[in-house]
């Protein structure tokens, strides 16, 4: 209790210090005045120190001076002290925009009501000579069962997304889900006007539609008479009742315009004269834990639901099927789908640190610089009694308080960009990016790394030298060898070390834009018009989809617009459907889909090995794979008859086409298998039609077309080159924002290597006086001093070109696509650099020798 | 008059400023009056050492201080014993006891 006592009086000492001293003070002026000899009392300042010892809490005094005298000197150099804070502002703000990215898509829980219990479920099966396939959409059927027989769900959730066509004049299109009535309850969805679905929605008369924020803003004003008002959707009346809140946590990224029940789903797609086969009916199926169970429990109490399903409908669901729950509180994400994405987040993290780094690495350069100038001024403290571990701090608070702004500053630029990062990619807003904890726990420690990386050198360098030897001589003895070339060199070579790994992967992204052209894709999109009229959700059996093919085509050839036209079940540069890998070849992810014979001419994909499809193939029995394919499985290009897949394949091989990156334009390690379009597959077609001259004129005609055909078919029309912009976007993104940073890396070494030789050059000028008078050439004398600094960039290069290759091994797949092998991102680096370095360099030469360093000669 | 190489044994300062104070509150120069005084002028306490002690003994609530008037009439501090400080008191003239015996059978020894 004493001691608790005397620790609460301290803290009062603390608080009330000025008062006290000023207390003690005139006590000390009463004795002495008592005093018979006042001048045998002593010094008073002294005696109130010592007294003030006792009070404890010196080192917070002292702390507060030198922090004061830190401000007043940087405040002396404010064009040193704001490029400083700058540089670091961009390094600390780069690292928390990354942050704050994963921080909002992957740290944090995604916002639905308990998402432990909330999981989407995926089909899965293994076959045999197959890896295991995974299907995100059940069939409905397949839904209602597990809906209605399963014990470790207590609630099921169903989704169907759909873009249906606004109004009546058909011009505008909306996305549209089809969502079961719990949607909103089980999610933790409110209204903002209105209501949400309830019980009995969908059911009887009358559709009735709830709309999400934006679209209530964007296209009905926000205005507030929007309940009980008709929409149409796809001509079929739609009566608004609710208006979904602005933070309405559905389960994507991105929100629809329109929730309807699925209850009616059907009528929105009413064909009037086919039967629809609900098993081609395909939606997304989401489930509410029961209480008390975990995911192993509900993943082996659905695999025995689907095992009786299975019974009742072998020819539906195989016997070894189950349903992987994915749960809301991992983001919706398989464990590979995690490992990728931590492998992706953990190597662009180490980038961003890196940009940090160089920057402080740079400042780290200056401040020892700075250091050694007050060698005399910490001299004089030293002999007035301050202590080694005082000396070092006054050296290191410079560096702290300009790390404590920069880190300040970098915060604020940070929420700025999240801010035009929100706007301007329209993200929606139940995603929460703005900073918690964990962002100011990873500012805190950039602010911590950049000021270990910024302070310790100088503080190391300066504070262990005898300080009394400065004042004494006025400096030089004590500054003598402190200042280290070989020190600075090595901080400006970590720091060329740095700018090389990123500007590889910067070179490696640009690499990736590179392959977007269309002579490195494979195939020529850009006359190419796309018709996809998602038959399936139409009802048609394959024989009337088939015959509303004919039809389409047939109207659509006739045009002269219309060079040709063919059938496939994957339109490129869209949705890549099929993929499969396969044993002999783990490494190769094979694009599969089907396509009529036409295919190959359309766009341009050269036949060079065999023979393209005949109509008279057999669809199933034949298969065309690409160069990369017969290659990498085959080892050879003349394939033609061998078995496709190798392993017990069922298909023979009769061509090779050439390598087109269908859906991914940018990636390595694809390949495609095509296979002969039947019939039967023509209900899960699109049509791809090429224009002759003019492909803007074909929309209109391929949806008169359709219209024609089958007047209740509302079909998605889009050019190629549209899809290919999207494509490209992120990469054309990507790709700029690393050439940026790269170049800031780069700029900020320059800095630090202009100021290496700078200091070197003025360490060397009765040298270079010399070497002059004796009749060197001026160039002679720029190689002197420029051939140190380009030794020193090629010394950090080397190691940083070699962690490059590193980098590029761990990007190389989706979604940077990075080819560790090419040559051309590691030299374009190396030149870069030492161009750069060389610049740098120069720059301080040619002063120097502007200046005559023989004048040095005749003037110590 | 004090002699001038007359300080306070290292250590007992407090001892004598409580002993001191146990007799009634005093300000600082009546405090080192009084030792002085009590010790015929074989003490004499310099004044650095009184107030680093004073501030000691305050923080540690040995002794209390208040504002009060001299008799030469100047404002000054005067420090009153707390009864924690006289617990102090007991413990420190029982450990100046132990540690006087001990050396004088040190020096008394053959």
């Amino acid at each position: 209790m004493d001691t608790i006592r005397e620790w609460l009086r301290r803290v009062w000492y603390l608080l009330n210090r000025r008062r006290l001293d000023a207390l003690l003070r005139e006590e000390m002026d009463a004795h002495r005045a008592e005093m018979g000899e006042p001048a045998r009392f002593g010094n008073t300042l002294r005696l109130r120190e010592e007294a003030q010892d006792v009070w404890g809490w010196r080192w917070l005094d002292h702390l507060s001076r030198d922090v004061s005298y830190s401000m007043r000197a940087l405040a002396r150099t404010p064009f040193f002290t704001a490029v400083a804070i700058v540089t670091l502002a961009f390094g600390v703000g780069a690292n928390l925009v990354f942050f704050q990215i994963v921080n909002g898509l992957l740290l944090q829980p995604h916002p639905v009501t308990d998402p432990e219990t909330l999981a989407r479920f995926n089909r899965a099966c293994c076959g045999r000579g197959e890896a295991s396939s995974i299907s995100s959409a059940l069939p409905e059927p397949m839904a209602d069962f597990v809906a209605r027989r399963s014990g470790v769900l207590s609630a099921v959730l169903t989704r169907r997304s759909a873009e249906l066509v606004l109004g009546l004049d058909g011009v505008d299109r909306v996305r549209t889900a089809f969502v079961s009535a719990n949607w909103f309850d089980e999610l933790g969805g409110t209204a903002a006007l209105g209501r949400v679905f309830e019980a009995g929605d969908g059911v009887g008369a009358g559709t009735t539609g709830v709309l999400s924020f934006d679209f209530w803003q964007r296209h009905l004003a926000g205005r507030p008479d929007v309940l009980g008002r008709t929409i149409h959707l796809n001509d079929r009346p739609v009566t608004v009742v609710g208006v979904a809140a602005a933070a309405f946590p559905d389960v994507g990224l991105g929100s629809p315009d329109v929730w309807l029940p699925i209850e009616g789903a059907d009528a929105f797609f009413d064909v009037g004269n086919g039967s629809a086969d609900s098993w081609q009916s395909l939606v997304d199926v989401y489930g509410r834990f029961a209480p008390g169970l975990g995911v192993a429990a509900v993943r082996e109490g659905l695999r025995s639901t689907l095992a009786d399903l299975s019974r009742e409908r072998p020819d539906q669901v195989r016997p070894d099927e189950w349903l992987e729950p994915l749960q809301a509180s991992l983001r919706f994400m398989d464990a590979s789908e995690r490992r990728q994405v931590a492998g992706i987040v953990l190597v662009a993290s180490a980038l961003t640190l890196l940009v940090l780094l160089v920057a402080a690495l740079d400042l780290g350069n200056l401040m020892l610089a700075r250091a050694v100038t007050r060698v005399r001024e910490l001299g004089v403290r030293s002999a007035l009694g301050a202590s080694r571990l005082r000396v070092m701090r006054y050296l290191m608070l410079d560096g702290i308080l300009i790390c404590v702004a920069g880190g300040a500053a970098g915060l604020v630029l940070s929420l700025v960009v999240m801010r035009s990062l929100v706007v301007l990619a329209a993200l929606p807003r139940s995603l929460d990016l703005m900073p918690d904890w964990r962002t100011a726990l990873v500012c805190f420690g950039g602010i911590a790394l950049a000021a270990l990386v910024v302070t310790v050198p100088a503080a190391w360098r300066v504070g262990r030298r005898d300080l009394a030897l400065a004042v004494r001589d006025g400096g030089d003895r004590a500054t003598s060898g402190l200042d280290s070339v070989r020190l600075r060199s090595v901080l400006t070579a970590s720091q060329l070390a740095g700018c090389a790994i990123l500007l590889v992967f910067a070179g490696q992204l640009a690499r990736g834009l590179d392959r977007l052209s269309a002579g490195e894709i494979g195939f020529d999109y850009e006359n190419v018009a796309v018709l996809d009229p998602s038959l399936p959700v139409f009802g048609l059996t394959p024989a009337a989809a088939f015959g509303y093919w004919a039809d389409v085509r047939a109207r659509v050839t006739a045009s002269p617009e219309v060079e040709m036209a063919a059938l496939v079940t994957n339109a490129p540069l869209g949705q890549m459907r099929s993929t499969s890998i396969y044993v002999s070849t783990p490494h190769l992810i094979v694009a599969t889909l089907t396509v009529e014979p036409d295919f190959f001419d359309l766009m341009r994909i050269p036949i060079v090995a065999g023979r393209g499809f005949r109509p008279d193939d057999e669809p199933g029995t034949v298969a065309i794979v690409s160069r990369k394919v017969a290659l990498e499985t085959y080892g050879r290009l003349d394939v033609a008859g061998d078995r496709f897949p190798r392993d017990g394949g069922d298909r023979t091989i009769v061509g090779v086409a050439g390598d087109a990156r269908l859906f991914m334009p940018n990636a390595t390690g694809m390949g495609e298998a095509y296979g002969l379009l039947s019939t039967s597959a023509a209900a899960d077609a699109v049509l791809l039609v090429r224009a002759r001259i003019e492909v803007t004129r074909l929309p209109a005609l391929m949806r008169r077309a359709s219209r024609d055909a089958l007047p209740h078919v509302t079909p998605v029309v889009r050019l190629m080159r549209m899809d290919f912009a999207e494509r490209a976007q992120p990469v054309r993104v990507a790709s700029a924002v690393a050439a940026s940073i790269a170049l800031l890396a780069l700029a900020l070494a320059c800095i630090g290597v202009a100021g290496i030789v700078s200091f070197v050059a003025s360490r060397r000028v009765k040298e270079i006086g010399i070497r002059l008078a004796l009749g060197a050439s001026s160039l002679a004398a720029v190689r002197a001093i420029v051939g140190g600094a380009v030794v020193t960039a090629a010394l950090g290069a080397l190691p940083g070109l070699g962690v490059g290759w590193l980098v590029g091994h761990l990007l190389a797949g989706e979604p940077f696509y990075a080819e560790p092998m090419d040559a051309w991102p590691y030299a374009a680096a190396a030149l870069a650099l030492l161009l750069a370095a060389g610049s740098a360099a120069a720059w301080p030469a040619w002063r120097l020798l502007r200046a005559d360093p023989t004048r040095a000669l005749r003037f110590d | 008059m004090a002699r001038e190489d007359c300080g306070v044994p290292p250590g007992s300062l407090i001892l004598l400023i409580l002993r001191v104070l146990a007799r009634g509150p005093l300000h600082g120069y009546a405090i080192a009056q009084r030792i002085a005084e009590l010790s015929h002028d074989e003490l004499r306490v310099e004044e650095g050492s009184l107030y680093p002690a004073l501030q000691k003994a305050l923080l540690k609530g040995w002794v209390k201080a208040s504002p009060a008037v001299s008799q030469t009439g100047r404002q000054v501090r005067e420090y009153r014993l707390t009864p924690l400080g006289e617990k102090r008191l007991g413990l420190e003239r029982a450990e100046f006891r132990r540690v006087s015996r001990a050396i004088a059978a040190i020096l008394e020894s053959a």
